[in-house]
């Protein structure tokens, strides 16, 4: 079907410099990664604040209060349950909100109305603080395999 | 009109944010972001607190050690509040972008705004009785 | 009679470096809208006091301002609306986000031209075979774009909205509204041409959902509601279906 479309007087200033659909992806995966963390967010606090699955099961004796301790996590990781769920529920829950966070904020940028090459290096250095989150994070998450007792 | 065309006349003084007429949906948009960057931040001290298990398994145990003093696990309290009302929000925007409740969406935020008290004031009692 | 005070905010560019207010003493009663003491002061207490107006009956779209910092439309909003029962000060200022061309005028050229850009008519392709009497339209389909052809260009929701204000960029809710209008109309096929203008940087994903447009709207259009339309029709194409 040929469509005329005919656009009169001056050209829309809307598409100056920003004609761009790279705009629909980060504002999906903000409200896919939002929804997810609503779920991922309630199992992580459920499971380090109350559930108490990352204490010691096997140890009995007395605890310093309710800390969590390095050995606790180590031991969720190891041995509660399905073990490699926790790592997926973990890095999940790492990679969605780094990603959920940073985009908020690139947000915040964009509506200040920065632009162009401007827009460009906000982005890039967003994306950048990232993942380096998201290595450093999964470091920390080896570090309780790598340290375990 | 020459003046018109060399000088760009100024628009009204302070006009983000009317400051005597905010309203419900306005006020939903503020608390979200405000929420939102203060979680951002929150987060990278989080992965710094969490992250020392890369140093030492001490090092871990001494980092909780410092956060579980009681003003931190107040200071939780709080957070847990912040998330609550950025989570309820962010549904309640959610269901707009799918169509629901766009004429309901002051009632959908007080909704929010009730849920993250409420779940704010069951923290501070259950930091209490932890303490 | 009653009195009110009125600030109004003032500006010459061939004189004021700065806008600034002047007060004004008016009578009025209950009947009185805001564009009437406008009038008034005009009439008989300064004469250089500029501001557009044109029906006084809430249609041309000529008057809106912002009144103790909400936009109203001045012709069809009563003094004793706004100020409340203990007499309180009337503030009568231009709409914000468009440059103020003198006194209470301003400049609707970027809200014209972003109103333009998404192609305010119906579009039809070559190869549609025009009917022989008239286009069908179902009741529902009718009485439901009614709602946003009832815009009158007004620019109280352009006014109003924070992201227009830091963005200068964004369409803003009434170009959008109207956009929704003509993608939703059976007898339009730009649609796809549209669902890609809108679905810019600088179109609906810059809506937040703030709906400051929705309340202020003198004709109950709605532009949040057709900007959350126009984003799941976004979606629907994108992620292929429909």
């Amino acid at each position: 079907m040929a469509v005329v479309i005919r656009r009169e007087g001056a050209g829309p200033l809307s598409l100056r410099g920003r004609r761009s659909s790279r705009s629909f992806w980060p504002w999906f995966l903000q409200r896919v990664t939002g929804v997810v963390l609503v779920v991922l967010m309630f199992v992580h606090i459920a499971v380090n604040h109350f559930g108490n699955l990352s204490k010691d099961l096997t140890k009995g004796g007395p605890r310093g209060g309710d800390l969590i301790r390095f050995q606790d996590v180590a031991y969720r990781l190891d041995h509660v349950a399905i073990t490699w769920l926790w790592w997926i529920v973990d890095v999940s829950l790492l990679a969605f909100v780094l990603f959920h966070g940073f985009n908020g904020i690139r947000n915040i940028a964009i509506d200040m109305g920065i632009t162009g090459r401007a827009e460009r290096v906000v982005t890039g250095f967003l994306t950048l603080v990232g993942l380096v989150g998201l290595v450093f994070g999964v470091m920390a998450l080896l570090a309780f395999r790598k340290y375990a007792p | 009109m020459a003046s018109i065309a060399r000088r760009r006349p100024p628009s009204v003084p302070g006009t983000h944010f009317r400051p005597g007429a905010i309203e419900t949906g306005t006020v939903a948009f503020i608390f979200h972001r405000i929420t939102g960057v203060f979680l951002t931040i929150y987060l990278m001290t989080h992965l710094v607190v969490i992250g020392q298990s890369v140093r030492s398994k001490e090092a871990f145990n001494a980092a909780l050690h410092f956060v579980g003093q009681p003003v931190f696990v107040f200071l939780d309290a709080g957070l847990a509040g912040i998330v609550t009302y950025h989570a309820l929000n962010g549904l309640r925007i959610v269901g707009f972008d799918l169509g629901w409740g766009i004429r309901r969406q002051k009632l959908l935020f007080w909704i929010a705004v009730v849920l993250a008290v409420a779940v704010f004031l069951a923290s501070l009692i259950a930091a209490h009785e932890l303490l | 009679m009653a009195q009110v005070q009125v600030k109004v905010l003032r500006y010459d560019p061939q004189r004021d470096a700065e806008p600034h207010h002047q007060d004004f003493t008016v009578e009025y009663v209950t009947a009185t809208t805001i564009l009437d003491t406008l009038v008034a002061i005009k009439e008989f207490q300064d004469g250089s006091l500029t501001f557009r107006r044109s029906c006084r009956q809430g249609i041309c779209g000529s008057c809106p301002m912002r009144v103790n910092d909400r936009e109203r439309l001045t012709c069809m909003t009563r003094v004793a609306e706004v100020i409340g029962d203990n007499g309180g000060e009337l503030r009568i200022e231009p709409l914000a986000n468009l440059p103020v061309l003198k006194d209470l005028a301003v400049d609707l050229k970027p809200f014209f031209d972003k109103y333009r850009a998404i192609s305010p008519h119906i579009i039809h392709a070559a190869t549609r075979e025009l009917p022989e009497k008239e286009f069908r339209m179902s009741d529902e389909r009718t009485t439901h774009l009614q709602q946003f052809g009832a815009c009158i260009q007004c620019g109280a929701c352009y006014s109003s909205c924070p992201i227009v204000a830091t963005d200068d960029d964004y369409l803003g809710p009434a170009a959008l509204a109207k956009a929704y209008r003509f993608a939703n109309d059976p007898r339009d096929d730009g649609r796809t041409e549209r669902l890609n203008l809108v679905g810019d940087e600088a179109g609906i994903w810059r809506c937040h959902t703030i709906f400051n447009c929705t309340e202020v709207c003198p004709k109950g259009v709605e532009p949040t509601y057709a900007i959350q339309q126009l984003k799941r029709m976004n979606v629907r194409k994108r992620l292929g279906f429909g």
